[in-house]
C-alpha cells in the first residue's frame, strides 16, 4: 500500500484497498471515520469524503505500527 | 505478544463492558446468569460462523456486505436496547416490589432478559469474528508461536473481562435508588452510540450521505483510538471525527428512546392523596 495517497478535495472518493499481506487486515482511519477487514488478497471499496484540503491518517489495525499512510486531499 | 494482548483486549472491552452494564441492569431478575450464559455462547459460535464466512460476506451486495451486515447487526441492537428501556420502565417498578403472579413475572423477565441475551450475543459476535480474523492473521504470517499468541490472545481477553467485570461493580456500588436510572441512561447512550456507529458504516459503503465529512475534531483531546476513548466510544458512542449524520443517527436515537419510554412506559402507580378536596 502506499504512503501517500494524493486525491482532489470536496469531492467523493471510492477508495480500492487491497490487502497483499498473508492475513487479514483491517483499514482503519479516525481521521477519515472509515474501518473495514480487509481478507488477504482481496480488495475492499470505501467511499470517502467530500473532503476538506487536509492530510488524513490511515493504519492497518492488526499491525498499527507497520502499516500506516495518509491522503492528502487539494 | 503484548501486541495482540492490546488489540485483543481492544476488541473484548466494547462486549466486556455491554455485558457488565446488562449484568447491572438485571440486577435481581431471575436466571439472568443463564440468559448472560446463552448469549455469550452463541455470540462466541456466531464468531467463529462470521469468522469462516468472511470472505462471502465481505463480497456480498456488491462489496458492501460487510458494512451492510454489521450496521443491521448494530441497528437490531439498537432496538432491543430501546424496547429493553421502555419494557423496564413499565414492569420494573412491580418487578422490584411485590410479584402478585410470580409466574407471570418470571414469564416476562425471561423476555426482557433473552432481549438483553440476544444484544450481548451480538455484542460478542461482531468483536469476535474480529478476534479471530486478527488470529488467524498471525498465525498465518508466524509473527508469533503459538504459545506467545495463546499468551497475548488470553492477556488481552482477561483483561476486557476485568474491565466488564469493574464496569458491573462499580454500578453496583450504586444505591438502588440510582442503580435503575444510571442503567437506563448507560443503555440508551450505549444505544445511540451504536446508531452512530451503523451510520458511519451505512456512509462508507454510500448508502447514506454523510453530510458532512467532519463536523468536529476532538483527537487533539482525546484520540478515538487510545484505551479510554475507545472506553467512551463504548460508552458513549464518543467518535472524535463524527460524520454529519452520525450525529444525526445519535440525536434521533437518544430522543426516540426518551419519548418512546415517556410515551409507552406507563406512568407510576397514581399517589393517593390524604386530603382530598
Amino acid at each position: 500500500m502506499p504512503e501517500q495517497i494524493e486525491i482532489p478535495a470536496g469531492q467523493k472518493i471510492r477508495l480500492v484497498v487491497t490487502n497483499e499481506g498473508p492475513g487479514p487486515e483491517e483499514f482503519e482511519s479516525s481521521t477519515l471515520n472509515r474501518e473495514k477487514m480487509i481478507l488477504p488478497g482481496k480488495s475492499a471499496e470505501i467511499f470517502i469524503g467530500p473532503l476538506k484540503p487536509g492530510t488524513y491518517d490511515f493504519y492497518g489495525e492488526f499491525h498499527p505500527q507497520t502499516a500506516r499512510g495518509r491522503i492528502v486531499a487539494r | 505478544m503484548l501486541a495482540t494482548a492490546i488489540i485483543v483486549f481492544r476488541e473484548v472491552l466494547e462486549a466486556a463492558l455491554i455485558i457488565g452494564i446488562v449484568l447491572a441492569a438485571t440486577q435481581g431478575q431471575l436466571k439472568r446468569g443463564a440468559w448472560v450464559g446463552i448469549g455469550v455462547a452463541a455470540g462466541i459460535a456466531g464468531a467463529g460462523l462470521v469468522a469462516l464466512f468472511a470472505d462471502a460476506i465481505s463480497s456480498a451486495f456488491a462489496g458492501i456486505g460487510q458494512e451492510v451486515f454489521n450496521a443491521g447487526i448494530l441497528l437490531f441492537a439498537v432496538i432491543m436496547l430501546g424496547w429493553h428501556n421502555v419494557w423496564m420502565k413499565r414492569h420494573g417498578r412491580e418487578m422490584a416490589g411485590h410479584m402478585r403472579d410470580v409466574g407471570q413475572a418470571i414469564r416476562s423477565g425471561d423476555r426482557s432478559m433473552s432481549v438483553l441475551a440476544m444484544v450481548i450475543g451480538l455484542a460478542v459476535l461482531r468483536e469476535g469474528s474480529e478476534v479471530v480474523l486478527f488470529l488467524y492473521g498471525i498465525a498465518v504470517a508466524q509473527q508469533d508461536s503459538a504459545r506467545m499468541m495463546l499468551a497475548g490472545g488470553s492477556l488481552g481477553l482477561l483483561s476486557g473481562a476485568a474491565a466488564g467485570l469493574l464496569m458491573y461493580r462499580g454500578l453496583l456500588r450504586l444505591s438502588s435508588k440510582y442503580l435503575f436510572t444510571v442503567t437506563t441512561w448507560l443503555i440508551t447512550l450505549l444505544a445511540a452510540g451504536m446508531a452512530a456507529q451503523a451510520a458511519g458504516l451505512l456512509a462508507q459503503a454510500d448508502l447514506l450521505p454523510a453530510l458532512a465529512q467532519t463536523m468536529w475534531d476532538t483527537s487533539g483531546i482525546l484520540a478515538q483510538d487510545s484505551v479510554p476513548g475507545r472506553l467512551l466510544q463504548t460508552l458513549v458512542g464518543y467518535v472524535d471525527h463524527p460524520s454529519g449524520i452520525q450525529v444525526l443517527f445519535y440525536a434521533v436515537t437518544l430522543g426516540g428512546i426518551a419519548v418512546l419510554m415517556r410515551l409507552y412506559g406507563g406512568t407510576p402507580a397514581p399517589k393517593i392523596n390524604p386530603v382530598n378536596s
